[in-house]
């Protein structure tokens, strides 16, 4: 009796868990697990995005896009892209945190937070919009202060040497003030103890801050790691409001050009198959960060 | 060698002064333990020996050695944390030898002085494991061979066993003070347990608002405490302490244990008194009572009823006068023939 009265509930429960967790799966299903799966089995095909006439080509779209060039130069710049944003900003937001964390000047750091938090919650458009004309190569305001300093002019955008690392500054301004904020709230959690024992055991700051600081807060380094590298694998936005990719290809990034193949060139198929060499991508880069990165976390 | 001494030091917390004037002495290899309530400055006064807080203003001294200026790692002191404050991401091993790492300690000697601390406190099957992995008796003693193996002039502890069960907290007790033997060194010992300060000190300071109370032996303290906050703040049950039976606000105390509940040979009074409530503890039982001056405790091994009409006994020699500011007053004949006049 006591039995059976028992499997009721556990009944009632699992009914009462499937009924809660449905609208969310349902939803999952229909907007992630279905267009994930459209992706792959539409890159198989050929055709216009209006043109309801589908030819079916096998893997000959990544045969194609696999064998171009411009692919390979697409697939470069977005790994070149990623690394340079990724290193940049993290090293700038540790940096910022620890010494927001540390200061003493409290009016002084609540400042630096809100004005390097700010770009944050401003539209990636309209700063690219606001970056393209202070990086004009001639009447752009960083050159007015360049050539007022009496150095020469730098070409910024309009220079494939220059373009990319432009674009980098950029996004990590935009971004560094939000992973502030989530390193900040990872030193927070490190208990004033530990580092007053430190100091007992008369550890350099230095030392402190490689041998404490940066493994207490490892797992948020990873998270946050992770995160941005997907994130600027997916980077568009800017790339179509300041460059179209250019100057030569050397701003094209995998999304762009998947962007550019779908509604531009009017080949989806080509299109999808780079959204499944995207995907793949993300997955093994994540896969391999965690996996890496498994014996230097510490999680408490 | 490892002295310590205070002088005129004083602690404020932007507007909130916890220590007004405080001069303390603790002596070379002895067991001192600073005890008191929550809030009364025993922790402060700590955290300012080690020189994780500056004092306001005033002197401190180890060894003899002005060390105001000196950061807590150049002190030559070694600190275990109420909550350990071990390296969550380090074994160990690491744990230990940190600080020596610090100290540029050659490997060899590292080595070994971890080696010899460990088959001390017990820790060699345990040095790769993380802090996380172990109990917290375990904890405990990493905290303390990280101490240990610092070869420190001073050794300060804060509240170390108060996140032990009952148990475990009195085996680590009967240890520290075997460590203490085996040592010689300095301990100073922070807590609001007396039952602690009493058994590992020899030297008691005991706090109050920031002051000194009382500074002597454990004996001293229980035997002839100098106020009735020291009087009541040693014992259990505490010193009962009747108000408002001498004249001019004086006050007469007697420890429960020496309440008799029979007569006594020696020079006594004499309180009537009946039993409300009765606290069986094994080797002995714990009397609520109630008596027209008030109500008192008793201890005793003797049992009676439980509503049962007592004539108690309390000999002058167990009896404790305090004038009308809580100070202790001599009990002299003339005292002794008030308190009979009171009682009679």
């Amino acid at each position: 009796m006591k039995k059976n009265n028992r499997s009721v509930s556990e009944r009632r429960d699992r009914m009462l868990g499937v009924a809660t967790g449905l609208p969310a799966i349902i939803l999952l299903c229909i907007f992630t697990v279905y267009p994930v799966f459209y992706l792959i089995y539409r890159s198989l095909f050929d055709g216009s995005l209006i043109s309801p006439k589908k030819k079916f080509v096998g893997l000959d779209n990544y045969v194609e896009i696999l064998s171009s060039e411009t692919f390979h130069k697409v697939l470069m710049n977005t790994i070149i892209y990623t690394v340079l944003f990724v290193g940049l900003t993290m090293v700038l937001a540790i940096i910022i945190a620890v010494w927001l964390n540390g200061t003493r000047q409290k009016k002084l750091g609540n400042m630096v937070q809100a004005c390097i938090f700010t770009p944050h919650v401003i539209s990636m458009v309209s700063v690219s919009i606001v970056f393209l004309w202070l990086m004009e190569p001639d009447t752009g305001f960083f050159n007015m202060i360049i050539t007022k300093l009496g150095l020469e002019k730098y070409p910024f955008l309009s220079n494939p040497k220059t373009a990319m690392i432009s674009l980098v500054l950029v996004m990590v301004w935009k971004s560094v003030g939000y992973y502030v904020l989530l390193v900040m709230a990872a030193l927070q959690t490190v208990p004033k103890s530990i580092y007053e024992a430190a100091e007992l055991d008369n550890t350099s700051k230095f030392r402190t801050f490689f041998k404490i600081t940066l493994p207490m807060i490892s797992p948020t380094i990873l998270f946050t790691c992770v995160v941005a590298s997907i994130a600027s694998f997916k980077i568009f936005d800017a790339v179509n409001v300041m460059t179209q990719g250019g100057p030569v290809d050397s701003t094209n990034t995998l999304v762009y050009y998947i962007y550019a193949y779908a509604f531009r060139l009017g080949k989806p198929g080509i299109a999808c198959a780079a959204g499944v060499v995207l995907l793949v991508l993300v997955c093994i880069m994540t896969y391999v960060q965690f996996g890496v990165s498994k014996n230097k976390v510490h999680y408490q | 060698m490892g002295t310590i001494q205070l002088r005129n030091v004083k602690k404020q917390f932007e507007k909130d002064v916890v220590i007004e004037n405080l001069n303390l002495d603790i002596e070379d290899g002895s067991f001192t333990v600073l005890v008191g309530p929550s809030g009364c400055g025993k922790s402060t006064t700590l955290r300012m020996i080690t020189g994780l807080d500056d004092p306001t203003s005033g002197e401190i001294f180890i060894d003899g050695q002005k060390v105001n200026d000196l950061t807590p790692g150049k002190r030559d002191i070694a600190m275990v944390f109420q909550n350990y404050a071990l390296y969550p991401t380090m074994t160990v091993r690491q744990n230990i030898e940190f600080g020596l790492e610090n100290k540029k300690v050659p490997k060899e000697e590292r080595a070994r002085r971890v080696k010899e601390i460990c088959e001390i406190v017990g820790l060699t099957d345990y040095l790769d494991r993380k802090p996380s992995k172990l109990s917290g008796g375990q904890r405990q003693r990493v905290a303390l061979a990280r101490a240990m193996v610092k070869q420190p002039k001073v050794f300060l502890m804060d509240e170390p066993l108060s996140n032990l069960d009952a148990k475990l907290r009195g085996q680590m007790r009967v240890e520290l003070i075997g460590l203490h033997k085996k040592l010689g060194t300095t301990f100073v010992y922070v807590t609001h347990d007396q039952v602690e300060a009493m058994s590992m000190a020899d030297t008691i300071v005991l706090m109050k608002d920031g002051y000194i109370v009382q500074q002597s032996s454990p004996r001293e303290l229980y035997e002839n405490p100098n106020c009735v906050y020291a009087a009541q703040f040693i014992g259990t049950p505490q010193m009962n302490i009747l108000k408002d039976v001498l004249p001019e606000g004086k006050m007469v105390g007697f420890r429960p244990e020496k309440l008799s509940l029979k007569p006594v040979e020696e020079e006594h009074i004499t309180i009537k008194a009946s039993v409300t409530t009765k606290e069986m503890l094994g080797s002995e039982i714990i009397y609520s009572l109630e008596s027209k001056y008030g109500s008192l405790m008793a201890k005793s091994e003797h049992e009676v009823d439980d509503d049962a009409k007592l004539e108690l006994s309390v000999p002058f020699s167990s009896m404790y006068l305090f004038g009308s500011d809580e100070k202790r007053i001599a009990l002299d004949e003339e005292a002794k023939a008030l308190i009979r006049k009171a009682f009679a």
